[in-house]
C-alpha cells in the first residue's frame, strides 16, 4: 500500500494505491465548525446535491446515469466530530478491470456535476427535488426520537450543557427545516462549497500521476486556505455528586443513560488509555459490565460504555426495569471504582490490547476504514497504524487507574419504564 | 474438499459433508485479514412441535425456546464463559436466533483454528441446569421488553400476525414473558438433542484462513466427534392458507410522530420447483428494483401527489411463501398504499429498464464478492433458502428477459396483501367513557 499527500492549493489530495480491492473509493470531506443552526440546512443540502443536478434534473435521470456507470454510488454522510460538522461525499465505483475503460474519468465527471453544477435555475434549487428532499428530511427528523437509546443520550447531554456542540441533534430540527427555501438553500450552497475545509481521498489500484491529473483538472474548489479548526471540545467543570433526571413514560423498559465527564487527558491517554479503559469496563461481551452486571445479577440484557475523546465524555447505556435503578447505578459505580483501584486482571488488559489489535488489522480490509485512518492522522494528528499498535501495547495498569480517576459521573438519566 | 468457482467473480467455494452429516462451506480470501465463522443449526422460533430424541410422541415446547437455548449455549460446565475465550485473541463472538435458524458466529483476525475449535466445542457441549436456566429468564425478559419498546418491532410482529393464519412465524422469536417463564431445562435438552445433530447443522466461513487446516480442525474436534445422534427430524407442520389472514391491522404506538406501515405481498411458491426458486427470486428482485429502486420515479410521483413517504422494500422466503415487504412511514398511509399497489401492478417496464437492471445486479455481485462478510451472507442465504450455493448467478441474471419480468409480475395476486399500520397513540379515537369509575 502506498500513500501520497499533495496540496492542491485550496484542498489536500490524498492518494492511496493498493490492489486489494475490486473497487475505487473517492471521498470528498467538507468540514465546517459545528453550529446548531446550520445542521439542518447542511443535511438538506447534502441530500439535495446527491439527488439531482443541472444535467440530470430528475431522480430517474440521475440514478440512471449512475447505473450506466456500472452501478457507481454516491452518497453523502453528515456527522459531527467534536467541534466540527463534516459532510463526506462518498463515491464508490468498480475497478475498470470489471467494467470498461474510462469509467473512473466518467465517474469523476459525474462528481463534478454533483458538487459544482447543482440543479439550480435563477438562483433557486429545483422545486420538485426540493419537495422530495423536504419530505424525507421531515420524516427523518420526526423519526429519530423513536430510537430511544439515541434520544435519551441527546436529552442527557442537553441536561449537561445545551450550548455545547455535543448537544447538537445531528438530524436537525423541524423549526430550522421550515426556514429553508429554494433560494436560501442556494445561498447556503455557495457559502458551503467556497468555505468548507476540504480533503479529497482516492483509494484503489490507481496510478498516482494519472489520478492526480484527473482530479486537478476537475475538482476546482475556490476555498481560501486556512488553518484547520480545532476539533477538541473544552473540558467541563464536574459535579461532586451526579444529578438524576427521571422522565416518566408509558414504556415497558426503562432506558438508562449515564454521562460521565472526562478531565483533561494527554494525547496518549485520549488515543490509547481511554480505549483500554473502555474495553475493560463496558466495551465488549467480556467486559466487567457484561460479566458482572448482566451475567451475575441478571439485571439487564445490555449494558455498554463508549468513550468519546473529542467530546471528553464516557457514555453508559442500558435497558432495565425501573425499580432496579438504584441497584443498577450502585453496581455501575462499583465497577468504575474498581477501575480506579486497579481491580482488574492482567488478562483484562491483555484482552483489551488484543481487541484493539484486531480492529487495527481489520482496517486494511475496508477502503473506508483506510481513508478514516489517514483522515484522522491529518485532522487529529493521531499516529499511524504501526505506531498505534506499539503505543497501545505500552499501556499499563497504572495508566488505566490514573485515567479512571479523571472520569466523573455527571448525569443519570432514566426514561420510561412506567407501563404496568 | 470439493471446490467450484463462482462464475465471473474470481471466487471459489469449498464444500464438504463430513461422515457425521455436518456440511462445511468455505470461501477463502487470501489477501484479507478478517475472517467470519458462522455455525448454523436449522432450528429457529418456528420449530415448536416435534418428536424428541428417542421418544415417540410429539411435544410442543413453549414459544421462544430456540432463542432461550441460544442464550444458554454460552453456559459451560467448567464455568468458562466462551466470550472470555474469544477475547483472548481479541475476537468477537455472538449468536442470533431467527425464524428458521440459530447462528453462532466468531469474527476475528487471528487464531482462526483455535477459535473455530472452541466454537465447535462450546456449541457441542450443552450444560443446562435448573439454576442457570432460571437465572437467564430475567435477562431474556429484559431483551423482550427492549424490543417491545421499539415501534418498528411491534409493528413487524403485528404484520406477521396479519399475513399468516397458522404458521408459527406469527409468534415472536423471543416468546413472551409468560412463555419464557415456563421454559425448563428439559425443554432445552429436547430441542438440543434433535436439532443440534451435525446433520442438521452447517458451518460457513469466509475470509483469511487456510482451507486445509480448517477441515483438519473440524475433523479433530472432540466435542463434535462425540455426537452420535442420528434421528430423523419429524415435525408437525401446519397447512397455511394462500390468502393473507387479515387484509388490515391497525395499532397505536407510543413514541412515534409519523404513522408507519408494513405492506406485505404473500406470494405462494409451492409450484416453483426448488431448483428454480433462485431464478424466480432473482426475477422478483429485479422487478421490485426496477419499480421501486434508486432509478424509479415513484418518490417523485408521491411528492407530486402531495404525499409524504419514505419506504424500503425487502424480500423473505418462509417455507413455501415468498414475501415482499414494504416498510414505510407516511402521513397518509392508506393513500400511499393505494399508489404503491397501483405502481407495482401497472407501471410500464421497458426492455431498457431490464437491461440496465441486469448491469446493476451484476455490478452488485462483483461488489459483494470483494468482501468476506457479504460473500458469506450470500452463500448462507442461498444454501438455506435454495439448498445449495449458486455458482452461475451472473448467468442467471444475464438470461432474464423483459417477458420474464412481465410474467412474474402477471402471476402476482396484488390483492393478496396485508396492510399493518401503526398510528401515533395520540391519534387513537377516544372512547366515550360513560359511567366513570371513581
Amino acid at each position: 500500500m502506498k500513500y501520497q499527500k499533495k496540496s492542491m492549493g485550496s484542498y489536500n489530495l490524498h492518494l492511496i494505491q493498493t490492489d486489494r480491492f475490486k473497487s475505487i473509493s473517492i471521498d470528498v470531506i467538507c468540514s465546517n465548525k459545528a453550529k446548531k443552526e446550520e445542521v439542518t440546512i447542511t443535511n438538506f443540502l447534502s441530500s439535495m446535491l446527491t439527488y439531482s443536478t443541472k444535467e440530470y434534473p430528475t431522480r430517474q435521470k440521475f440514478a440512471t446515469k449512475l447505473q450506466d456507470l456500472y452501478n457507481a454510488k454516491i452518497y453523502p454522510y453528515c456527522y459531527r466530530l467534536g467541534n466540527l460538522y463534516n459532510v463526506d461525499f462518498n463515491v464508490r465505483l468498480l475497478d475498470e478491470k470489471y467494467t470498461e475503460e474510462h469509467m473512473l474519468e466518467e465517474t469523476l465527471d459525474f462528481l463534478v456535476k454533483v458538487l459544482f453544477e447543482p440543479n439550480v435555475e435563477n438562483g433557486k434549487f429545483d422545486h420538485t427535488s426540493f419537495e422530495v428532499i423536504k419530505n424525507e428530511e421531515t420524516a427523518l427528523i420526526k423519526r429519530w426520537k423513536e430510537d430511544l437509546r439515541k434520544y435519551c443520550v441527546y436529552e442527557a447531554l442537553n441536561a449537561i450543557d445545551p450550548d455545547s456542540p455535543f448537544s447538537i441533534n445531528g438530524y436537525g430540527t423541524l423549526e430550522d427545516l421550515e426556514k429553508i427555501t429554494e433560494e436560501n438553500l442556494y445561498e447556503f450552497y455557495k457559502k458551503f462549497i467556497d468555505g468548507s475545509d476540504i480533503d479529497v481521498f482516492v483509494i484503489g489500484n490507481i496510478d498516482f500521476q494519472i489520478v492526480e491529473r484527473m482530479i486537478r483538472e476537475r475538482l476546482k474548489f475556490r476555498v481560501f486556505k486556512k488553518e484547520k479548526e480545532d476539533p477538541d471540545l473544552p473540558v467541563l467543570p464536574f459535579r461532586k455528586k451526579p444529578q438524576t433526571i427521571i422522565e416518566k413514560e408509558d414504556t415497558t423498559q426503562a432506558k438508562l443513560t449515564i454521562i460521565c465527564l472526562l478531565d483533561k487527558m494527554s494525547r496518549y491517554e485520549r488515543d490509547y488509555v481511554l480505549n483500554a479503559y473502555n474495553l475493560i469496563l463496558g466495551g465488549t461481551a467480556d467486559s466487567k459490565f457484561f460479566q458482572n452486571i448482566r451475567e451475575k445479577y441478571s439485571l439487564c440484557y445490555y449494558v455498554n460504555s463508549a468513550g468519546n475523546k473529542l467530546d471528553n465524555l464516557l457514555i453508559i447505556t442500558s435497558g432495565i426495569t425501573k425499580d432496579n435503578l438504584d441497584k443498577m447505578v450502585m453496581l455501575i459505580q462499583k465497577e468504575m471504582k474498581d477501575m480506579e483501584q486497579g481491580k482488574f486482571s492482567d488478562q483484562d488488559i491483555e484482552n483489551a490490547k488484543k481487541y484493539y489489535g484486531t480492529i487495527l488489522d481489520g482496517v486494511y480490509d475496508s477502503p473506508s476504514n483506510i481513508i478514516s485512518v489517514y483522515y484522522s492522522q491529518e485532522l487529529l494528528k493521531t499516529d499511524d497504524i504501526s505506531e498505534r499498535r506499539k503505543k497501545m501495547n505500552q499501556v499499563t495498569r497504572e495508566d488505566i487507574m490514573k485515567l479512571a480517576k479523571k472520569i466523573h459521573m455527571d448525569t443519570i438519566y432514566l426514561y420510561g419504564g412506567d407501563k404496568q | 474438499m470439493k471446490v467450484q468457482e463462482v462464475l465471473g467473480l474470481d471466487q471459489k467455494i469449498y464444500t464438504e459433508t463430513l461422515e457425521n452429516g455436518l456440511t462445511v462451506y468455505l470461501i477463502p480470501f487470501p489477501n484479507r485479514k478478517n475472517y467470519h465463522i458462522d455455525y448454523v443449526t436449522k432450528f429457529g422460533s418456528i420449530n415448536t412441535t416435534f418428536i424428541p430424541y428417542q421418544k415417540k410422541d410429539f411435544v410442543e415446547v413453549p414459544h421462544g425456546v430456540a432463542h432461550f437455548l441460544e442464550h444458554k449455549m454460552f453456559e459451560q460446565e467448567n464455568g468458562v464463559d466462551p466470550f472470555q475465550y474469544f477475547s483472548q485473541s481479541g475476537s468477537d463472538a455472538n449468536a442470533s436466533t431467527g425464524y428458521q435458524t440459530t447462528s453462532y458466529t466468531v469474527d476475528g483476525t487471528s487464531d482462526f483454528n483455535g477459535n473455530l475449535d472452541y466454537l465447535l466445542t462450546y456449541v457441542n457441549s450443552p450444560y443446562f441446569t435448573e439454576e442457570n436456566v432460571e437465572k437467564e429468564k430475567n435477562i431474556i425478559i429484559e431483551e423482550i421488553n427492549m424490543y417491545s419498546s421499539e415501534a418498528e418491532s411491534r409493528l413487524y410482529e403485528e404484520s406477521n400476525k396479519a399475513v399468516f393464519k397458522y404458521h408459527p412465524v406469527r409468534l415472536d422469536i423471543g416468546g413472551t414473558e409468560k412463555s419464557v417463564r415456563k421454559i425448563t431445562k428439559e425443554n432445552l435438552y429436547d430441542c438440543y438433542h434433535i436439532f443440534y445433530q451435525p446433520s442438521n447443522m452447517i458451518l460457513f466461513a469466509a475470509g483469511a484462513f487456510e482451507v486445509d487446516e480448517v477441515l483438519e480442525t473440524i475433523k479433530n474436534n472432540q466435542a463434535l466427534n462425540k455426537k452420535i445422534t442420528h434421528q430423523e427430524i419429524i415435525e408437525k407442520k401446519v397447512k397455511e392458507p394462500i390468502s393473507v389472514y387479515k387484509k388490515e391491522k391497525v395499532i397505536y404506538l407510543e413514541n412515534i410522530l409519523i404513522p408507519k406501515f408494513i405492506l406485505t405481498f404473500k406470494i405462494p411458491i409451492h409450484h416453483v420447483k426448488k431448483e428454480q426458486r433462485y431464478e424466480y427470486a432473482t426475477k422478483i428482485n429485479m422487478l421490485v428494483s426496477i419499480l421501486f429502486g434508486s432509478s424509479s420515479s415513484f418518490r417523485e410521483e408521491l411528492s407530486r401527489l402531495g404525499l409524504m413517504c419514505v419506504f424500503s422494500v425487502s424480500k423473505a422466503i418462509i417455507d413455501d411463501f415468498l414475501l415482499i415487504e414494504f416498510t414505510s412511514e407516511a402521513d397518509k398511509p392508506e393513500e400511499v398504499k393505494n399508489q404503491l399497489i397501483k405502481w407495482f401492478e401497472e407501471r410500464p417496464i421497458t426492455k431498457e429498464d431490464v437491461e440496465r437492471m441486469k448491469k446493476v445486479c451484476i455490478s452488485e455481485e462483483v461488489w459483494n464478492s470483494d468482501k468476506a462478510f457479504p460473500s458469506l451472507l450470500t452463500l448462507k442465504t442461498n444454501v438455506l433458502e435454495f439448498g445449495n450455493p449458486v455458482y452461475d448467478r451472473l448467468e442467471i441474471v444475464r438470461r432474464v428477459t423483459l417477458d420474464d419480468i412481465l410474467n412474474v409480475r402477471r402471476e402476482i395476486d396484488f390483492h393478496n396483501c396485508s396492510f399493518a399500520v401503526g398510528y401515533p397513540k395520540e391519534q387513537k379515537p377516544k372512547r366515550e367513557n360513560k359511567g366513570k369509575r371513581k
